[in-house]
């Protein structure tokens, strides 16, 4: 895949406060990125620099191979802008609202009628095409304006916090929403502090504190990254005290703690250790326990959720 | 080019809205409503008050009273419309968080700007349109010269043109549309009224003080103040057109005034309708570009 969105170096200064600190960042065509931050961490500062909406003080913004800031216009076409407040124009119909962004982007009323039925369809709004778009729930809101984004078909989705204010359903349908585009070969790059949604459907993560990114690539390397030892889950049967003393034998296991089990069956013991070494040791604390005829029921490493992973990276900064 | 002016979306979206429901029809028709009073009113006065209403001098008088009154009230109008208009015209898009989708899309920021002020613009000439009629009874009763309607009709022009590019001017550089509106408000109203005042505050001053008389100071000197009063003359509206009306009347001459400073001296100036036109003109252009910088550059 080659490289979608590639940030060189960009930073943005308020006055005394720096909003975005030298950051750089490279994004694959077709990804799905999370860009996770504390509130004033600078993510919307550097979403608006993407769009061409501010000019970074120092750094560079390539989309599609194109410089954002010698060639705005040109990006424009290529990137959908989704901010974080829904801009709303009270005395339009739901398909005026898109027929106006429609004819912004330049499609002649032919083209327009096509696409608004399609995108309307797309993001299940059909049936309220014809109501005013104040009158519209916050989530049927935000899927207009994904509606909105998608007008020209974009390349590259940039939205800020496209799931922020909304209820439970409507997050989990516009994180389906945004699975479908990234399924359509699109590449979306957005931002949120709900981690919840950032670990369910992204590639990538970029975790940005203070206006610096503090951590990026799979959760699963950025949990190698960041946490210092791996929780492992350990269901023995019977007798739990041989296989205690074996694994406290075992270089990088410590911390073993027994986890009660809610309707015990067959005198199984459910142990928990960390460990602090990569999988082919981990590997052999599994063999170490059969050779030794420790029943083992059940043997797995336990997944640190984002929440765990951001908590480690930041510090609690705002700039 | 013509039809792709007209279907500037932004020109089309505020069109639409702005004419959807009874709003605008209850706009245009109390402004008619009160312009056709006026006239109305104006007769029965003078019905009533001269008996020998046939007679071409009252007949001549009551036409210039209604070209004047009616003149008047659209300067008025426009002074209170156009800030109306296009005071809110970008702030309101910030307040609505509208300003930086349309600044996402392929429209340029010329067209951006196009789309505000001929929105704007749309909905004051159609005002401006519809009272034209209203004045065809000065016209009729011979009174008022074709060239003295002209030139009304450009200096309203210019007037609503300026009026609106403070107005959007105002609207891109402040995110709040009251300041913007109160900024635009208190340009328009002191362009239009303040100007005319301050010159008859300073007309009564410069007579009743101790100052040197206009034929002890060097022709010189005489001409540098009036170019100077002739400036701020041109700067108002309501100015400029009633010392255009009364050199008129007493010069016959629509281009040019003159102005005899003593027996031998005599100056020739462009009337003032033209240097305000001129002077309007500039400040439209110089408005509108700076407002196509504000929204190309945005916060930097």
């Amino acid at each position: 895949m080659s490289i979608g969105i590639e940030i060189q170096n960009i930073s943005k200064r308020y006055s005394t406060r720096i909003a975005v600190d030298g950051l750089s960042l490279k994004i694959q065509e077709g990804e799905i990125f999370g860009f996770v931050g504390p509130n004033g961490a600078g993510k919307t500062t550097t979403i608006r620099m993407l769009c061409g909406l501010l000019k970074p003080d120092q750094g560079e913004v390539y989309i599609g191979g194109i410089s954002v800031q010698r060639n705005p216009r040109e990006i424009r076409r290529l990137i959908g802008y989704m901010p974080d407040e829904f801009g709303v124009y009270p005395d339009l119909q739901a398909w005026e609202y898109l027929d106006f962004f429609a004819a912004c982007y330049g499609l002649n009323s032919f083209e327009r009628a096509g696409q608004i039925d399609n995108l309307l369809e797309l993001v299940d709004l059909q049936h309220r095409k014809f109501d005013p778009v104040d009158k519209l729930s916050r989530g049927m809101k935000q899927r207009l304006s994904l509606a909105r984004v998608l007008l020209h078909n974009p390349q590259f989705l940039i939205l800020d916090e496209p799931a922020s204010g909304l209820d439970p359903r409507a997050r989990i349908e516009i994180r389906e929403l945004l699975l479908e585009l990234a399924a359509m070969g699109k590449s979306v790059f957005f931002s949120s502090h709900i981690l919840a949604d950032v670990a369910e459907i992204c590639d990538r993560v970029g975790i940005i504190e203070a206006g610096k990114l503090v951590s990026v690539g799979r959760l699963e390397e950025m949990q190698l990254q960041l946490l210092q030892s791996r929780k492992i889950n350990l269901i023995l049967l019977g007798d739990f005290s041989l296989g205690t003393q074996l694994l406290l034998e075992i270089e990088g296991v410590s911390t073993i703690e027994e986890v009660p089990i809610k309707e015990n069956k067959d005198g199984r013991k459910h142990i928990r250790f960390s460990f602090t070494g990569d999988d082919i040791n981990l590997s052999k604390i599994l063999s170490i326990l059969i050779k030794n005829k420790i029943p083992v029921l059940h043997f797995s490493e336990e997944k640190s959720d984002l929440e765990e992973i951001f908590l480690r990276a930041t510090k609690g900064q705002v700039t | 080019m013509i039809s792709g002016a007209l279907k500037n979306p932004i020109l089309v979206k505020e069109i639409r809205t702005r004419m959807r429901g009874n709003r605008a029809f209850l706009l245009v028709t109390a402004h008619l409503l009160f312009q056709s009073s006026l006239v109305g009113l104006i007769y029965l006065i003078f019905r009533t008050s001269f008996s020998s209403f046939r007679s071409y001098e009252d007949q001549y008088l009551f036409s210039k009273l209604i070209f004047g009154v009616l003149v008047i009230f659209d300067l008025v109008m426009i002074t209170f419309i156009a800030p109306a208009l296009s005071a809110g015209s970008f702030s309101l898009e910030k307040e609505r968080h509208t300003y930086d989708l349309l600044r996402v899309t392929v429209l340029s920021e010329k067209a951006l700007v196009y789309g505000k002020f001929a929105s704007t613009l749309s909905f004051i000439f159609l005002l401006l349109l519809t009272s034209i009629p209203m004045l065809s009874p000065a016209f009729m009763i011979s009174g008022v010269l074709v060239i003295e309607i002209l030139i009304s009709i450009a200096v309203l022009s210019v007037g609503a043109l300026a009026f609106s590019a403070i107005g959007l001017f105002f609207s891109s550089v402040i995110n709040r549309t009251l300041l913007a509106n109160v900024l635009t408000y208190a340009c328009a109203v002191f362009m239009m009224f303040g100007i005319p005042l301050l010159l008859v505050a300073s007309a009564v001053i410069l007579q009743s003080g101790n100052l040197p008389r206009i034929e002890q100071l060097s022709p010189t000197a005489v001409s540098i103040w009036l170019i100077i009063g002739w400036c701020v003359i041109s700067l108002s509206p309501l100015a400029s057109l009633i010392t255009t009306e009364y050199f008129l009347l007493a010069q016959n001459n629509i281009w040019w005034v003159e102005v005899v400073l003593n027996e031998n001296t005599t100056i020739h100036m462009i009337s003032p309708w033209i240097s305000h036109v001129f002077i309007y003109s500039l400040l439209v252009l110089g408005l509108i570009w700076i407002t196509v910088q504000r929204v190309k550059y945005g916060e930097d």
